[in-house]
């Protein structure tokens, strides 16, 4: 199997773990990843002041995807939601479509239909599926209690496509107990990480982070599993920071499905990026050994 | 937010851009926000709603009754977190959340000014691609960015800039 990695901009430029520990695990799982240059941020600011703006960018990187022919996986929730509107304006608005084609091919883009859009939910348990990934478990997490966060952009809205339940999802759980963990559901796992309102209301977005973390935390789980880059850089990138805006002692550890899919196959914890983490993760690598 | 009785005292209603709204519904293929019958499910399990004053039925129900240009002002406009909880569970399959991103979208083409840290980000993606530059990441004492790291260059086509400025002046709305 072939595919693109989408890193959208929070990977791109910061979260650099997340794009590490994905090529890792596809590497050893025997997923080659076609480089594609060229990508830009997938629009998401953009939906905020207008529509052309916005679409463009989503088309020009699904394009990109488009001329090499492999699917693009998205290590951003928003990303992935924001591809498949795009997706869907431009079958519903011939006006937008003509507009947005002209743009691409001044840009010296291709067409661009027909590029599939993977969520890494859906490569890892739909794909590659759960059965396979039990087959390369090396080191398996026995004894650990882990919190999955499947992240609010992936599930809604089922009309848009349907990567898991928008109300109970289980392809994240499924996925961190075929390492050898659990993950029994928690009364918040729907809580919001408060990714898109840090750049509008900084304080309530802590909040929802720091929030989301300290519940986590009360329920006696080991570990919080992240499946998103926006995700992730509020729980564990700003975790002290929600801490101190809730004024609550968080440390909690957070990792990557990504990162904890490789540690299970017995990959080493630098290679993963696991000491580009935030939170206390030395706290969950120490219970893996 | 307020009430109904006192938006009703305060001020009049503008139903020209009620089909303004309405056009541009049609236009995206948007859910139709007249199909709401204010059951509140929105407001109930709306994420932001915890911690701001914001009540997703009460903006679509203003908008449709025609104060479109006070929701447009409204700081409350800023405060969803885009959760799409509101949008998944309404039985009547209106979108709140596309409600208010099209206010956003009317006020900003209006001139409004929008919060500082979001015009930020625009312009870095205008400038750069991105919602910010390249950056270095601490590990421990020292800084490490994406080459030492191992991964792959970013790099942009020549092009990008001036067809993404392009596409930015763009308007079917």
């Amino acid at each position: 199997m072939k595919v693109a990695i989408f890193p959208g901009c929070i990977a791109a430029t910061e979260q650099y773990a997340c794009e590490l520990a994905t090529r890792e695990v596809l590497r050893e799982l025997g997923v080659e990843v076609v480089e594609v240059p060229g990508f830009s941020c997938c629009g998401w600011p953009l939906q905020n002041v207008g529509t052309v703006g916005w679409v463009y960018l989503a088309a020009r990187n699904m394009a990109l995807a488009a001329e090499k022919g492999v699917p693009l996986i998205t290590l951003c929730n928003v990303c992935n939601r924001i591809f498949y509107e795009a997706k869907f304006l431009l079958t519903v608005n011939s006006e937008l479509r003509e507009k947005i084609s002209s743009l691409l091919k001044e840009e010296g883009r291709g067409p661009l239909d027909g590029v599939e859009i993977l969520h890494p939910l859906e490569l890892f348990h739909d794909r590659i599926g759960v059965e396979e990934i039990k087959k390369r478990i090396k080191k398996p997490l026995k004894g650990l209690k882990l919190a999955a966060h499947t992240g609010c952009q992936a599930i809604r809205p089922r009309k848009l496509r349907s990567i898991d339940d928008p109300e109970y999802p289980r392809k994240l759980p499924s996925l961190i107990e075929a390492l050898g963990a659990q993950s029994p559901h928690y009364p918040e796992a729907l809580d919001c990480c408060g990714a898109y309102l840090f750049y509008t209301r900084k304080d309530a977005s802590l909040t929802l982070a720091g929030e989301k973390v300290e519940a986590v935390q009360n329920w006696g789980f080991d570990g919080l599993v992240t499946i998103c880059s926006s995700g992730h850089r509020m729980l564990d990138g700003k975790q002290d920071a929600a801490a101190t805006t809730i004024g609550k002692a968080l440390n909690l550890p957070v990792v990557y499905y990504t990162q904890l899919l490789g540690l299970a196959m017995g990959l080493a914890p630098e290679k993963l990026g696991l000491q580009l983490n935030r939170s206390p993760v030395r706290n969950l690598l120490g219970k893996i050994g | 937010m307020v009430g109904i009785t006192d938006q009703l005292r305060a001020t009049k209603p503008q139903p020209d851009l009620v089909d303004r709204f309405y056009k541009v519904v049609e236009k995206l293929k948007l859910e139709n926000p007249f199909h709401c019958y204010q059951c509140f499910k929105c407001t109930s399990g709306c994420t932001s709603f915890r911690l701001t004053e914001i009540m997703p039925h009460s903006f679509v129900n203003f908008v449709r009754l025609g104060f479109v240009e006070d929701m447009m002002r409204s700081e409350l406009l800023w405060a969803c977190c885009q959760c799409l909880k509101c949008k998944e569970r309404c039985p009547q399959e209106v979108a709140p959340v596309d409600v208010i991103f099209l206010l956003r979208r009317m006020t900003v083409s209006s001139g409004a000014e929008i919060p500082e840290d979001l015009s930020k980000i625009i312009m870095n993606v205008t400038e750069t691609g991105f919602i910010q530059g390249i950056q270095k990441v601490k590990v421990g004492e020292t800084s490490v960015d994406r080459e030492q790291l191992g991964l792959p260059p970013i790099t942009l086509p020549e092009k990008f800039s001036s067809v993404f400025m392009r596409a930015m002046e763009e308007q079917i709305e």
